[in-house]
């Protein structure tokens, strides 16, 4: 049962959602699919005055797999079946797949998979779990229950999308009140940040589109979880990888549901460019992409269990897409 | 506003909070559409929004107003079970029955499909929990009536 | 005969529910209806100092508000143990127990108001370890326990040379295991109507297991004479337990109407659910097998610690159950049990599917494994050395008659190519073997007062010729209607579609003591199968009045009542029903089933009697992913004997419907609590199995009529569910060499045995057995 006390807006351009956006500064969110901001306010969680529903934003639904182009609100189950973006970006197709459930993916969308709320087994529960417990520091109460402290949440980030975007160096563009502009995803997320927060969105701005570049690059999307469905990342890799002869021409490794946002791991990875791709090269990798990941007790299995998975398959996706077996 | 549920048209005025799962319930008694679950884990909600089977439980009222919804009451056509009921039931594929109707609406469009394999089937309703029959039956109904269409190996 | 027993016949409400036209509690409206909320608990052990009601109030639409001590009277499913209250009195026992209550006229207000409910607590100690409950405890959560004690029963039992048997034994073997509690998450969550009306009568929609256990609470509660009372149990969508008994929530539904004179509904979230539970114990056990040196068992010894929660629920029946259902399906010649089930201060545990067995039963069945091993034995050999036979006794005083169980585990062996694969699939790959054995509904009622039959069926012949059948079984979608309608039409000859089965409804009909302890088909069908069997009298002395021939020469088959040898004097069914009715314009009849005395006469000998036994040997192959610890269950063959199938198609789907939920329990689903403190109350994160990770299953239906069951069946409701479990943890055992005692068997638990026993030398099979294997 969803709580009275909201107004549902439906602009049908952007132009006019910026302006119901600027209209009600601060008391607003905009709704996209609904799967994962509905299910917060059945809990009481991101309570707002106005919600801004995209789904008449006729733009916002364009999807040009053949050019890389994807609106914010095409949903995830048009990129899991979609033959063009398989062929061209098949971790992006995978990630998509592997995301929520079958029905879910009809609902949810790309945009609002790359900002899904980061999770936490002490936030995603209901007014009154949280209640009985007192509120934690991403409900506005003073202390983390996962990792005793006052200063920072980590509450994980989960979406399936962004991985497999970022190692195929997406851009989005993105409408604001001072107009639209684009920059790579990656700024989308601020590591410094917490899990309270870990965008880097402007107030009233809107995530329009997605773009790939041109260029043909192998990849894959490995996911770990309890179920096939609905269950979100414990801990997923997404790897794009090209050889040119024995070398690595192109090497990207991203990793969600380890941290407050999606990790892109372009210092490590940089300087392997230009040489071979052997057994040891690629355990020392994930042996340095690993102690990058701080995993900690809010999700289904314990952290060191998903580092260990997360190694596994980052070892054994390097060696897919070498292999060609994938 | 108007809102199209089993090819009839109704004029319901519909609050901003009101999910398109209560309004088929309760506005419209059209009661076949369960819920089982608060956060769309469950899929014992779904029905079809424009042919695509989608939670009804994490769909606002007002946002499907102009589409075709199929419940599970608009499923049978004429006097007789669609064959996919048929199936549902001569396969053993229900026991309580309260997951039912999302399940057969959930396989409905795979009948659609050029072929479908058992591992599809599967996939296509990893999203419904049955708590009755461990699924078995649930895919064999769905591959029968997907075989009667010659669809299905 | 008209053979529908035996056949594979749809559920007779299958159009109705596979077109949405099935009616749930939840899905009913009455005039004027209000609706309800409860305030939980924020505390999970504590004194409850105030409850202001002033700022709910205020709300709109509100109706009534309640606490608990407006209707303190006691209720609980056993006489015994009636420890539970509509909503908290004095003080609170687990988070998530109902504090107070609201109705308003919608379900918005009524949240709304019970969010403004103010509850003041004090803190009590609380014990969320079973351990910390059996000594030392400061506050009881029930004064009722012994000393300083949170003991809600203890159970000591011993039979024959138990120490004898292990001083003397060949082998010991001992296994402890640790299970973590699960929970039944039926997909309808519970819901339920009451309507106080101007007539004085209280009416209760409830998706109920037991409609007459709860016409008894609401009568008890509230005071009124039970024929003021009347329980309608319309669709219920899954049980398996957890709605086997009357609950609280349905009681204060009834409490805000008998307040607001109005109807009231009150719908369980899911979370609510999660903390309404009665599930299966947490529990630990130990298991020692004694055996000679070849391999004959000498004697067994079982402990168990369960964790209770906050209330009694089925509890003192858990405790037996725990010991009593291992003196099977093998010979035991000396047994001795310990078990205490303790309160704590976690949601109450209560009997889900296969009610005690479970926990017990895996560790049994993996130390049957280990002996095996120990004795060079293959364990399919070791099992079959030690079955018990048909027509025997147990120990402990069981009357078993058919037993099929040897052809189980020789159905399942041979249809799995066990030969070949045990010991020799590569490393990760394996197969293993379980066995089990269940009751056929408890032989002693839980009520002895009034003394009636367990189970009773009316049947009525309308003038149209159709049969309406009224019974008190609940089908929560296992099929009991559709058992009944196949039972009536095959006694009276006619085809299944003349029979209607009325729903529940104690206005109308008579009792049956409801879904539980796998005991419909058996006491019910019996009662049915006697009802028909009166009426066919009936008839036949109709048919006789008509021809002339007398009455014993008629037989029934064909919608009609045919003489042999006299092709002229048939009769065919609707002119026998006019003329039996003719003078008294009504044509009915009634059976019931009452089981035999059955069991010994020593303290707590009726746990466990039952009038028959399911048994069963399941035969499991696994691949474990050596890199992630995945279980990947493949086949499973299992091999049940439910005595003569009367319907193989709803065996089949209990079957698979037991093996999905035992997969659960084995693999991942656990109540996660810290300390008192639910982690996972939500079917996101309470992982049953989803449609892609369920194996294939093969049933073999092996079973011989049972010589008392209707038509010679027993029950297929929870039998098929304990031997899942050891024969996937064997199965895992012969892939990768390493045995788990402690569930659920999560990846992440496995990967940690893996790494484990990498470190301590490395990964192997474990060797084949050398004497003994074939």
């Amino acid at each position: 049962m969803l709580a009275e006390g909201f107004d549902l807006h439906r602009p049908s351009s952007v132009a006019e959602a910026l302006e119901f956006a600027g209209r009600f500064p601060g008391e607003f969110r905009y709704l996209a699919g609904g799967t994962d901001v509905l299910p917060g306010l059945f809990h009481g969680l991101g309570a707002t005055r106005h919600l801004i529903s995209l789904q008449d934003i006729a733009e916002l639904r364009a999807f040009v797999p053949e050019e890389g182009r994807i609106g914010a609100m095409v949903p995830l189950g048009t990129l899991a079946e979609s033959p063009e973006l398989r062929a061209r970006f098949p971790a992006v197709a995978e990630a998509a797949r592997q995301a929520a459930s079958p029905n879910l993916r009809n609902s949810s969308t790309l945009g609002g998979n790359l900002l899904l709320d980061t999770r936490c087994t002490y936030y995603n529960q209901s007014a009154f779990w949280r209640e009985a417990l007192g509120y934690c520091l991403k409900n506005g109460g003073e202390e983390c229950r996962v990792v005793q402290n006052r200063e920072r949440c980590y509450a994980a980030y989960c979406g399936d999308l962004a991985p497999s975007l970022l190692v195929h160096d997406a851009r989005i563009e993105v409408a604001g009140p001072k107009g639209r502009h684009l920059r790579p995803l990656k700024d989308l997320y601020d590591p410094q940040a917490d899990g309270r927060t870990p965008f880097r969105l402007g107030p009233g701005e809107i995530l329009l589109s997605v773009s790939l570049p041109h260029e043909k690059v192998r990849s894959t999307y490995l996911k770990l979880r309890a179920r096939s469905a609905p269950d979100f990342p414990e801990a997923s890799v997404a790897i794009a990888l090209t050889l040119e002869g024995k070398k690595l021409r192109e090497l990207r490794v991203a990793a969600s549901g380890v941290a407050t946002v999606p990790l892109l791991f372009e210092d490590l990875t940089l300087p392997l460019i230009g040489h071979a791709m052997t057994e040891e090269v690629a355990r020392d990798l994930a042996e340095k992409v690993s102690r990058r990941l701080h995993p900690v007790t809010n999700t289904a299995f314990p952290p060191d269990y998903r580092k260990h998975v997360f190694r596994h398959f980052l070892m054994s996706g390097i060696h897919e897409l070498q292999s060609g077996t994938h | 506003m108007k809102l199209r549920v089993n090819s009839l048209e109704y004029d319901l005025a519909v609050l901003p909070h009101r999910l398109l799962v209560d309004l088929l319930r309760e506005d419209l008694g059209l009661t076949g559409t369960k819920r089982g679950c608060d956060d769309g884990s469950c899929g014992a909600c779904t029905v079809l929004v424009d042919g695509k089977p989608r939670h009804s439980c994490l769909t606002l009222g007002r946002l499907v107003e102009g589409k075709e919804i199929t419940t599970i009451e608009g499923v049978a056509s004429g006097d007789g079970l669609h064959a996919l009921q048929r199936a549902f039931v001569e396969k053993g594929a229900l026991q309580c029955g309260f997951c039912t109707p999302g399940m057969v609406l959930t396989a409905l469009p795979l009948l659609e499909r050029v072929s479908l394999s058992e591992e599809e089937v599967r996939e296509a309703l990893a999203g419904n929990f049955c708590r009755c029959t461990g699924y078995t039956k649930i895919v064999e109904a769905v591959l029968s009536a997907a075989k009667a269409r010659g669809r299905a190996p | 005969m008209t053979g529908t027993i035996g056949g594979r016949v749809p559920l007779v409400d299958g159009p109705q529910k596979v077109t949405g036209r099935a009616q749930y509690a939840g899905d009913l409206q009455r005039p004027g209806m209000l609706h309800a909320k409860i305030v939980r608990s924020t505390e999970a052990h504590a004194r409850i100092l105030s409850i202001d009601f002033s700022a709910a109030r205020e709300v709109p639409g509100v109706a009534a508000l309640l606490s608990g001590e407006r209707y303190p009277r006691t209720f609980g499913v056993l006489p015994i143990t009636q420890d539970e209250t509509l909503l908290a009195v004095g003080k609170v026992r687990y988070r998530g127990e109902g504090v107070a209550a609201v109705a308003a006229t919608t379900v918005e207000a009524a949240e709304r108001a019970a969010r403004l409910v103010k509850v003041e607590y004090e803190p009590l100690p609380e014990y969320d370890d079973p351990r910390d409950s059996t000594g030392g405890v400061t506050v009881k959560i029930h004064d009722e326990s012994p000393g300083s004690t949170n003991l809600q029963k203890e159970v000591r039992q011993e039979f024959g040379p138990v120490d004898e048997a292990f001083h003397s034994a060949a082998h010991t073997v001992e296994v402890s295991g640790t299970f973590q509690g699960v929970t039944h998450a039926a997909l309808e969550p519970h819901a339920v109507i009451a309507e106080y009306g101007p007539d004085g009568r209280l009416t209760v929609w409830a998706s109920t297991q037991v409609p007459h256990y709860l016409h008894r609470a609401l009568a008890r509660v509230f005071d009124l004479p039970a024929h003021r009372v009347r329980v309608i149990k319309p669709e219920v969508g899954g049980g398996f337990g957890g709605k086997g008994d009357p609950m609280p929530h349905e009681l204060v539904a009834a409490a805000l109407s008998l307040e607001t004179r109005r109807p009231v509904k009150l719908v369980l979230s899911r979370e609510e659910v999660f903390y309404l539970n009665h599930g299966r114990h947490p529990t630990r056990n130990k298991v020692r097998l004694a055996a000679g040196a070849d391999g004959t068992l000498t004697g067994l010894e079982v402990e168990a610690l369960i964790d209770g929660g906050a209330s009694s629920s089925f509890g003192t029946v858990t405790t037996y159950y725990n010991g009593v259902l291992s003196v099977g399906p093998y010979r035991i010649p000396a047994f001795r049990y310990h078990g205490q089930r303790v309160y704590t201060n976690h949601p109450p545990s209560g009997a889900m599917r296969a009610h005690g067995s479970v926990n017990t039963r895996y560790s049994l069945e993996v130390a049957m494994d280990i002996l095996a091993e120990r004795l060079g034995m293959d364990p399919t050999e070791l099992r079959l050395r030690n079955f018990l036979p048909p027509n025997t006794t147990t120990l402990n005083e069981f009357r078993i008659t058919s037993n099929s169980v040897r052809e189980c585990l020789l159905a399942a062996r041979e249809r799995s190519g066990w030969a070949k694969k045990f010991r020799s699939l590569p490393l990760g790959q394996g197969i293993g073997v379980g066995c089990g054995f269940f009751i056929s509904g408890s032989n002693s009622p839980i009520h002895f007062t009034p003394k009636f039959p367990q189970s009773t069926v009316h049947l009525k012949v309308d003038v149209d010729g159709g049969v309406t059948v009224h019974s008190g079984a609940a089908d929560i979608g296992q099929g009991s209607q559709t058992v009944l309608a196949q039972v009536v039409a095959e006694v009276l000859g006619v085809p299944i579609e003349r029979i209607h089965v009325s729903e529940v409804d104690t206005d109308t009909s008579p009792v049956d003591l409801g879904s539980y302890s796998s005991r419909v088909t058996f006491m019910m069908g019996n009662a049915a199968e006697r009802a028909a069997r009166s009426l066919l009298e009936q008839l036949k002395k109709a048919a006789s009045d008509l021809t002339g021939l007398p009455a014993p020469s008629f037989v029934p088959a064909g919608d009609a009542l045919s003489a042999p040898g006299h092709p002229e004097a048939t009769i065919d069914f609707l002119t026998a029903v006019h003329k039996a009715m003719e003078h008294s314009g009504a044509l009915q009849s009634s059976g019931s089933y009452e089981s035999p005395p059955l069991g010994g006469s020593f303290k707590g000998a009726k746990a466990g009697t039952s009038p028959a036994y399911s048994f069963s040997a399941y035969v499991a192959q696994v691949d474990v992913d050596l890199d992630t610890g995945r279980i990947g269950v493949g086949k499973v063959w299992a091999a049940f004997d439910c005595g003569t199938p009367l319907n193989p198609l709803l065996v089949e789907g209990q079957i698979e419907g037991s093996i999905h939920m035992g997969l659960g329990q084995l693999l991942g689903e656990e109540l996660r609590y810290r300390k008192t403190r639910l982690m996972n109350p939500s079917l996101l994160d309470y992982k049953t199995v989803s449609a892609t990770e369920m194996p294939e299953v093969e049933c073999l239906l092996v079973g011989k009529a049972d010589p008392e069951g209707p038509f010679g069946a027993k029950e297929a409701g929870e039998g098929p569910l304990p031997p899942i479990l050891p024969a996937v943890a064997n199965a895992v055992y012969d892939a990768i060499g390493i045995r788990f005692t402690d569930l659920p068997l999560t990846p992440d638990r496995v990967w940690r045995a893996l790494r484990d026993a990498e470190k301590a030398g490395g990964l192997r099979k474990p060797r084949p057995p050398e004497a003994h294997a074939r």
